[in-house]
This record gives C-alpha cells, structure tokens and sequence, in this order.
C-alpha cells in the first residue's frame, strides 16, 4: 500500500470537519430560503397595494368625473408608494374613451371577453348622459396600476443584467356617476327639452353621427 | 447471534455519523412549509381583496342603477308637474274667461245707467266705451288664446299618460339592469360564476351570457314605487298643517314656469289685468280660479276646509288603550277631550297634566305640538346657616350650621319629538282622479333600499394541502372559495320623495339579518341570523 492510498483511507474513515462541510453546503440553502420567504411576502405586499390603489383611484375616478387622473396619479404615489412614483405606471381607462390615457380598444378588448354584453348597456348609459343629463361622464371606469419590482436573486439583482422588471399589476372596474348631482328645477326641464330638441337638429343637420362615448378622464 | 445484534446496537448509539443530515433534512423540510404557507396566505388574502372590491363593485353597480331609475323616475314626475300646471292654468283661463264675459254682460248695464248721471256721467261714459272694448277683446282676442288653451289641454293629458307609463317602464327596467350590470362589473373584477360554488358542472349548464357573477339580494325587486297612486294620495296634509299640494305637486315651481323674464301665470295675470275696467277685476278672479282649480285637481275637494290644523295627533305614540310612553312616564291621553292623566310613577298617578297640546312653559314646547309638562313640588333638606328663622335642627351643636327642610317647584316638561303627524285624513271617495297621477315611493321603500351583492372565485392552495385531508380528492367545497359580500344603500339627502332628483348611493354595513330576497320574501330570522354569523367568519377567514 502506497503511502498515498494510506492517506485516502484515512480521510474517508476519519469524520472530523463533517459537520462544517454539511454547514457550508446546507447554509446557503437556508438563507437563499429564507431570503424567498421575505421576498415573496414583500411581493405580495406591493400586490395588495397596487390592489388598494386601484380600487382607491377608480373609485375616485368614478365618483366625481371633474376629478383630474393626474391628481389621482399623485395622490396614489403619495398614499401607497411612499411618493415614489418612478416605478409606477397607471392607466385610466373608461368606456368609449378616445384619450390617448384611456385606450379604449384594450379596454373594450379586456372589458367584453367572453361575448360581454355590456356595451349597448353603455351606449345606452352615455346617451341618457349627454342628451338629457348634459353630462358627458362615462359610464364605467377603470383604473390599472402597475409597479416594478426589482428581480432578485440572493444577493444578485437581476435586472442589472438587462433583464426587465417584474410588473405588478391591479386592475379594478367601477360603475361611473353619470348623474353628477342633477338637481333640475323644474323650469329647467324647458331648457332641457329645448337643448336636447338643439341638438338632435344639430347632428340631424350637421349629418355627424352622435358621439355617446366621449367622456373626461 | 444475541451477541452481534448487541455488538450492532450499541454501534448505532455511538455512532455520530448522518446525524447533522437528519437534522438539515427536517429544517430544509419545515422552511419549504414555510415557504408554502407564505404563497398560500398571500395567495388567499389577494383573492379575498380581489372579492371584496369586486364585491363593493357589483353592490354599488345595483344601487346606481336603481339610483338611476329614482332619478329618472323624479325627473318624469317632475314633468308631469308642468304638464299638471299648464292643465290647470288653461282651466282656470277658461273659467276667468266666462267670469269676464259674465261680469261685462252686468257691467255694461250699469255703466249705461250711470253714464246718465250729471256732472260724472262723462265717466261712466268713458267705463262702458272700456267695457265694449273689452268685451269685444274678450270675443276675439281672449276666446282665440283661450281655444288653444282648451285644445292642448288633451293632448297635455296623454303626455302625462304617456310619462307615466315610462315611469312604471323604468321602475321594472332599473332593476333588471342593476341585475346585469353588477354581474358584468364582478366578472371585470375576477369574480367567478356564482355556480361554481356549487358545481362548476352546472356553470357549464348555463348560457355565457345568463352566467350570474355576483349574487345580488333582492334578486331582483322592482323600484319601490306605488302606481295606484292617486293625486289625492300626492296630496296629504303636511306635518305643520296645510295643504300638502302645495309641497307635493311643487305648486310653486311649478305655477312658477317661466316665459321669458316673467313667470307664466303672472303673465297671463297681466294679460288680465288689461281687462282691468271690469268689475271686480278678473286678474284678481284668474288667481282665484288658478288656486281652487289646483285644490280641486289634486284631491276633489278643498284641504284645507277639512284640514284640523290646531290639532296634533301624537297617536303614533300611543299604544291600543291611548297610553304614550316617554323615558317611563305613561300618560294616558283621552280621546275625546285630549286631557292627560298620569299612570306612572306614582307619583304622577292620577294627576291631570293638562291637554294633548296645551303647554303654557317655554318656547321650546310651544313649537312642539306633542310637548306635555308637569308642575310637582318635592321636599328637600338642605344645610343652613342657624341665624336663618327656618334653621332649627342641628343648630345646639355649636358649630352654626344646621339643617331646614325645603320645598322645591320643579316645573318638567318632556316632549315627544318621535311623535309624528298621522292624522288620517279623509278625501272623498267619490271624486277620485282618473287622470295619471305621478309615481309616489311605496310604504316600504326604506326597506328596499338596500341591495347586498356576493361575489365568489375558487382558489386553490399551492400545496393542496386540504386535498390530501379529503383523502386526495380535489374537492370544491368551502374551503376553496373565497367570498366577498358587501351592501350598498340609497338615499336621497335632498328629501325622500319622489320629486327630488338627487338620489344617491353609498355603501353600508352588512346587514343580513334584515336581508330582503325580493319578490316580497325575507329570510326567516332564524336562518339569517344563522347566515349572518357565517359570513361574518367567513369575512373573517
């Protein structure tokens, strides 16, 4: 037996450092789990966010439509992401818009799947609004909020490595305020009449073909 | 053999070696859980936010509606008030028109007779040449205007006829959209076919288009409004007295339409008032008519000839045998003569504590008309200084003080502010309108106000976890669906009735233990008791 075969055997047989080499190779795995833990929770953390956020800003949306998307933009940031809307992106969007924010073929799109019916429910909302109501408030919101969360791995940020972000993304649907407060005396139901009667003959004879849908963000 | 199954066991006891590997195993084995129930929860909570906003959603989405329909519904009522007030005015012009007519026929007459007279004959002279003139007016200028007026006066009733039938479209329409558009609203927000909860075989069963998304109590309840309503029913005396018309029927706004800067009915008051040599003048009799016509419309007869103002009725606060209770104080009131006898305490036993409405202490029970008060008197004994005449007992003590009995007055006075107006009041049955009366709110609208919606979706766990409870079946069953529930109220701040056309939603506290179903059914008490306390764990959870 060569003097090296001797140390060989000796190194399986002898057991001492086994308990450091299980360390070292278990530690790792350990702390890469509990660091998944911890990052998952703070995912959903941002999830139930962007969730609050865009309930909170449609329905801010919704209930008062003299209500500016930027101030809801702001205040979203302020209230939920501790003003730091650089990771942010909201999108307001509501029936029949023709905005460039609100992008109403994507909202029709994701609005109507499985054969939805609701869009001659708007039509006829958005009609009631602009000819008797004079109100030009649509008749359902929506408002998506998506944040960018960071792809980490350990102690590595993937996305420094020309990966994109991860996106979290909210999305809520609420009925519209078409009604806004109309409040009219009765004198007023003359002037209704007459503009309403107006602008029938306008777009009669203007030959344009009413725009039910147009509506402020 | 015994000695080497020995020999081996006592190895295992020393021997160390694997032993860090077991140990790694069941904590790498315990963090997966971990990880796990991390997902899970987050993964539940999610969802269970996704239901509740999809279930606030779909609620509001139902109130709006029917909030729409109230609204609509006013803004019609509204209108048939102005068609109401046009039909009166041209009435009333009608009848000032024969009023003139009669009068110039009398006055012309006189005015002859008079012009006569020496000396002021000229004046007279000058009245009839004002009378002829008139009445010549009268014969063309007034009878063309007022053909007219008569004339519009049908086709008035069928826009009304026609408004009303609109009126009671809307009130079955606004609910069947609520019914869709809260299911279209939850199914936006993630909700999953209400079915699932049950069988997802019997979604499968059900057209797309039928496939109900949200829950929504009262399944489908038509707006609370009375079509039997009759313009006396419009018209009840008001709480303070008064003809209720004036309130119900916007008697000012209405009369109040405007042609141009003047209101209508002071123009055709003006009009009128060119007649003005006629005597008595029939600009004052066009306001005469304007208001019997509007009494007579609205209930047959004059309120007000019948209307008890002096009297108030705190009936509502009274139980069978006429015994009001207030913060425990009976007070027996007689129906006849309005006089009230105590009945406890006992110390109000028996005492007479005056009338239903007499109060002669404070203004504030003056302007109630249910205020009641009490003059007692009760003794006291209060420490006093012993150089008082009435000071005598305790006085030998040395100390200067003692003690005298008082007699203090105490004037109580309560008043019964829940007390509401009710008196009935009686029209006569013989001259009910057959003419299309507006829609009025039913007797129970506040009940049905309320519209609960439910919203569900499947979730299932990462692990599956209960799956392997269930003997490894995948189970649809409560323990996989998350639901949201959620209620959402109407209400009017401007005034409950159905000429304001401001009314509102917000949302409310769950509440089903007064859940309305629809189709007039309510939940048995002990089912939505049981019900509520369900939810409420499964809010919860």
């Amino acid at each position: 037996m060569t003097k090296h075969a001797i140390h060989r055997i000796r190194l399986c047989r002898d057991n001492r450092g086994q308990a450091m080499t299980e360390f070292c190779v278990a530690m790792p795995a350990l702390v890469l789990m509990f660091w998944a833990i911890w990052y998952i929770t703070d995912i959903y953390v941002v999830k139930f966010n962007t969730q609050v956020a865009a309930r909170y800003g449609t329905w801010l949306l919704a209930r008062n439509h003299d209500v500016q998307k930027s101030n809801v933009d702001t205040f979203i940031a302020r209230r939920f992401f501790d003003s730091d809307s650089s990771k942010l992106t909201i999108t307001a969007q509501h029936r029949g818009s023709n905005s460039a924010e609100g992008n109403s073929s994507s909202f029709q799109n994701s609005a109507q799947q499985n054969s939805d019916s609701g869009e001659w429910v708007d039509r006829i909302i958005n009609f009631i609004g602009s000819a008797f109501m004079g109100s030009d408030a649509p008749s359902m919101h929506s408002l998506k909020v998506e944040c960018e969360v960071p792809l980490i791995f350990g102690a590595l940020n993937v996305t420094d490595y020309a990966m994109d972000n991860a996106k979290i993304t909210s999305e809520h649907y609420v009925v519209g305020n078409t009604w806004n407060g109309c409040q009219s005396d009765v004198h007023d139901m003359f002037d209704m009449i007459q503009s309403i009667l107006g602008d029938l003959l306008d777009r009669i004879v203007g030959g344009g073909d009413a725009d039910y849908g147009e509506g402020k963000p | 053999m015994k000695r080497v199954l020995s020999f081996h066991v006592k190895r295992l006891h020393k021997e160390t070696n694997g032993q860090a590997l077991v140990f790694i195993v069941l904590v790498l084995f315990s963090l997966v859980c971990l990880f796990a129930l991390t997902i899970n929860v987050g993964h539940r909570i999610n969802n269970k936010i996704q239901m509740q906003n999809a279930a606030d959603a779909s609620a509001l989405t139902a109130a709006v509606w029917n909030a729409r329909g109230l609204n609509a519904i006013s803004v019609l009522n509204v209108s048939m008030t102005e068609c109401l007030a046009l039909i009166i005015m041209f009435e009333a012009f009608d009848d000032t028109l024969e009023y003139a007519k009669i009068a110039v026929d009398i006055n012309i007459p006189i005015a002859t007779a008079l012009s006569n007279l020496p000396y002021i004959g000229w004046l007279f002279a000058i009245w009839k040449a004002c009378l002829e003139v008139t009445k010549q007016a009268l014969n063309t200028v007034f009878k063309g205007i007022n053909e007219i007026m008569q004339a519009a006066i049908d086709p008035l009733w069928n826009i009304m006829k026609g408004l009303r039938y609109a009126e009671i479209g809307i009130s079955y329409a606004a609910p069947a959209m609520a019914l869709v558009d809260a299911s279209r609203v939850a199914r936006l927000n993630g909700a999953d076919p209400i079915t699932d909860a049950f069988s997802e075989s019997l979604t499968d069963l059900i057209p797309d288009i039928l496939e109900p998304y949200a829950l929504l109590l009262p399944v489908f309840d038509r707006l609370p409004v009375k079509d039997d309503a009759d313009f006396k029913d419009l018209c009840p005396p008001t709480k303070h007295g008064g003809p209720g018309y004036r309130h119900f029927l916007c008697w000012d706004s209405a009369l109040g339409m405007e042609i141009g800067p003047i209101e209508l009915r002071n123009a055709l008051g003006i009009l009128w008032a060119t007649t003005s040599c006629i005597v008595p003048p029939p600009a004052a009799a066009w306001y005469i008519f304007l208001e019997l016509h509007y009494q007579a419309l609205c209930t047959g007869q004059s309120q007000s000839r019948d209307m008890d103002t002096s009297t108030a009725d705190c009936s509502e606060c009274e139980d069978n045998n006429g015994v009001q209770t207030w913060r425990g104080v009976k007070v027996e009131v007689s129906p006849q003569d309005h006089t009230c006898t105590g009945v406890n305490p006992d110390a109000l036993t028996g005492q007479d504590l005056g009338t239903r409405n007499s109060c002669n202490v404070g203004t504030i029970i003056r302007q109630n008309p249910c205020a009641r008060c009490v003059t007692s008197t009760r003794t006291r004994t209060v420490s006093c200084n012993c150089s008082e005449p009435d000071c005598t007992v305790g006085c030998g003590d040395g100390d200067g003080f003692g003690t005298k009995q008082v007699t203090q007055y105490f004037v109580e006075t309560w008043a019964l502010e829940e007390c509401i107006y009710q008196k009935e009041y009686t029209v006569d049955d013989t001259s009910p309108s057959d003419k299309p009366a507006p829609l009025m709110l039913a007797d129970d609208w506040q009940e049905r106000m309320n519209h609960t919606a439910i919203t569900i979706k499947i979730v299932g766990d990462w692990l599956s976890l209960h799956a392997y409870e269930e003997g490894g079946e995948e189970l649809i069953g409560p323990e996989k669906t998350t639901w949201g529930i959620a209620r959402a109220q109407i209400y009017n701040p401007s005034g409950s009735d159905l000429f304001n056309q401001d009314w509102r939603v917000k949302m409310s506290p769950c509440d089903l233990e007064n859940l309305n179903l629809g189709f007039g059914v309510t939940l048995p008490q002990s089912i939505s008791s049981f019900a509520d306390t369900a939810v409420k764990e499964i809010i919860i959870h």
